[in-house]
């Protein structure tokens, strides 16, 4: 073998060597961050993935706008079918697909850990467990934030160059706070898959237990109808979200946008208390 | 240096680890040997924290490794062969470890150097064999320069020229001074690396002994003996402390006497020999032996059968 650290020179010799002291620099939490940042930036897939969740939000914005113009220009042309007009939030309707993927990429970034055994390697490090959680979920989202303001910046600016004459610049009431709602949301909803990640574990599970939270339970309120579930409804996640980047005034029950954010932080919250106990309690 | 002390863990009904006590010292390599679910990667898991112990204690340099500042350069642990994200590259894997503690990239460079990956470094790790898993395993253990290497079963998936390097890669970071603690369940393995040996089996230490005390009480001082003249040799070499047994019509097993007393017996009685062979000690033998009462089922022997391992 050759060029470990130091070369005691007893090898061969009766003596043992003096007991190994090890040294150098130790863990910290800008280290583990950085570590985290890594483990995000060397994957492929983490950079297909939210391309993929920008590409939808642009695209749709750009296909939403068109429709829309020519519903703007003509209004008899769909039958007096007034449909949403609302130039400024009606083409970033994309969002319910790109939710869903920026979600998974937050899912992916713990349970692809657990279903490779990285997570072992991980957790030896970092005995403590908890810096992990609390680095994984600055660096996931400094990254998602970013991209998804970056997403939805393009995404409104297509649009309104789409709708021409219709269109309204970042000065118009309300714009920049929908841009950075919807960002902000989608950020979000991110940091919620992360903690569905720890807690589930598995990829399948936690992307089930996440398109269950934002897709199926407001249907199932919806079906039941009732006024208890109406309630409710209105502090699910997406309706939460919808609320952060929303152009009209709340009405009946509908949260107002700082409702929303709060509700969705609570959301997040939850999340993360989930993963402490978890990560606290079960062996990894 | 790594203590444990009345270390139990139990999962429901099953204690995995039962009120094991040992101390694995600096400066040799200690084995620790046992069957297949005799309790091995628990009690490392242990070591490292990963899993919880149900009660008892379990320290590393004296300390619990959970509040060490350095864990990274206390441990270097090869635990699964694959703790690895299989879509990143090997080069990028020990990177994003190496993070952790402000280890440099050259460090990270030298140690896949060291353990024969330097070429294959930027090859995602999930295309790896399992010999190229091991050796990235032993590269994150050494990664941190750490001064306790634990290795749970580091020679599966080897090649014959990849179980010698790592037996003397074993033997001179113990002579650096460092603790060494190294799990199999090939004792013959184990006799040719280890200096001391815990043996385990069903969660419960069995033995904690050198391994020369090991291999000399597994000597087991049978003589085997092939010839025509069984019977007549049998009735010829009956008396005190001598013990004969009649192993197929042909074949005497001899205890009590030397291989040269029994064919001095023989040339007397002018009985014509085969064959005349003492018993060689077999540790595989002494060990399924020592671990026979502790194994689950017995249906455990088949996969405990030892596999030849090229030296």
């Amino acid at each position: 073998m050759t060029g470990t650290a130091t070369a005691s020179g007893s090898a061969t010799g009766k003596t043992p060597a003096p007991t190994w002291q090890s040294s150098g620099s130790g863990l910290s939490f800008p280290r583990l961050l950085r570590s985290e940042w890594l483990k995000l930036r060397t994957l492929r897939s983490t950079w297909i993935t939210l391309v993929a969740a920008m590409v939808v939000l642009v695209l749709a914005a750009g296909l939403i706008a068109n429709h829309l113009h020519g519903n703007l220009v003509d209004p008899g042309r769909f039958g007096g079918d007034r449909g949403d007009r609302d130039v400024l939030t009606t083409p970033l309707r994309g969002f319910g697909l790109t939710q869903l993927v920026v979600g998974v990429l937050g899912v992916l970034a713990v349970s692809g850990e657990y279903a490779t055994g990285m997570i072992s390697a991980t957790f030896m490090l970092v005995p403590k467990r908890l810096p992990v959680l609390w680095a994984k979920l600055l660096v996931f989202a400094a990254l998602a934030f970013t991209a998804m303001l970056v997403a939805s910046l393009a995404a409104f600016f297509l649009a309104q160059a789409v709708l021409g004459s219709y269109g309204v610049g970042l000065g118009a009431h309300h714009a920049v706070r929908v841009v950075f709602g919807l960002a902000g949301y989608l950020a979000l909803v991110g940091l919620l898959g992360l903690g569905l990640g720890f807690i589930v574990r598995s990829t399948a599970g936690a992307i089930a237990a996440l398109v269950g939270l934002l897709l199926v339970a407001p249907g199932i309120l919806a079906a039941l109808g009732t006024s208890w579930a109406t309630t409710i409804s209105h502090y699910l996640p997406l309706n939460a979200g919808q609320a952060m980047f929303s152009n009209t005034p709340a009405t009946g029950g509908d949260l107002t946008p700082g409702g929303g954010t709060l509700t969705m932080l609570l959301w997040v919250a939850a999340g993360v208390a989930g993963s402490v106990f978890v990560l606290q309690s079960r062996d990894a | 240096m790594i203590q444990a002390n009345g270390l139990t863990k139990r999962y429901g009904e099953k204690l995995a680890v039962d009120d094991v006590s040992f101390t694995v010292r600096p400066g040799i390599v200690t084995g620790f040997l046992g069957p297949n679910g005799a309790g091995k990667s628990t009690t490392m898991r242990l070591i490292v924290g990963l899993d919880r112990q149900t009660s008892g204690s379990v320290t590393v340099n004296g300390k619990d490794y959970r509040q060490s500042p350095a864990p990274l350069r206390e441990v270097g642990a090869l635990l699964e062969a694959k703790a690895v994200h299989s879509s990143r590259s090997a080069y990028n894997h020990l990177r994003v470890l190496a993070a952790t503690h402000g280890i440099s990239s050259q460090r990270v460079m030298t140690v896949l150097d060291l353990v024969g990956l330097a070429d294959v470094g930027r090859k995602r790790a999930g295309a790896f064999s399992l010999g190229m898993g091991q050796r990235l395993g032993i590269a994150s253990a050494l990664l941190g320069d750490p001064g306790v290497l634990i290795l749970d079963e580091p020679i599966n998936g080897l090649d014959p020229e990849g179980i010698r390097w790592v037996r003397e890669l074993l033997t001179s970071l113990a002579a650096e001074g460092r603790t060494v603690f190294v799990s199999s369940h090939l004792m013959s393995e184990m006799a040719l690396t280890a200096d001391h040996v815990i043996v385990v089996g069903r969660g419960r230490v069995i033995a904690d002994v050198p391994m020369q005390q090991l291999i000399a009480g597994a000597s087991s001082g049978v003589v085997r003996v092939q010839t025509p003249g069984a019977a007549q040799l049998a009735k010829a070499l009956a008396r005190d402390g001598v013990t004969v047994s009649q192993d197929g019509s042909e074949v005497l097993d001899v205890t009590g006497l030397s291989a040269g007393q029994i064919g001095q017996v023989a040339l007397d009685e002018r009985i014509v020999l085969h064959g005349l062979a003492a018993q060689e000690a077999s540790l595989e033998e002494a060990f399924m032996e020592m671990t026979r009462d502790s194994l689950d089922f017995h249906a455990h022997l088949q996969d405990e059968t030892p596999q030849e391992t090229a030296v």
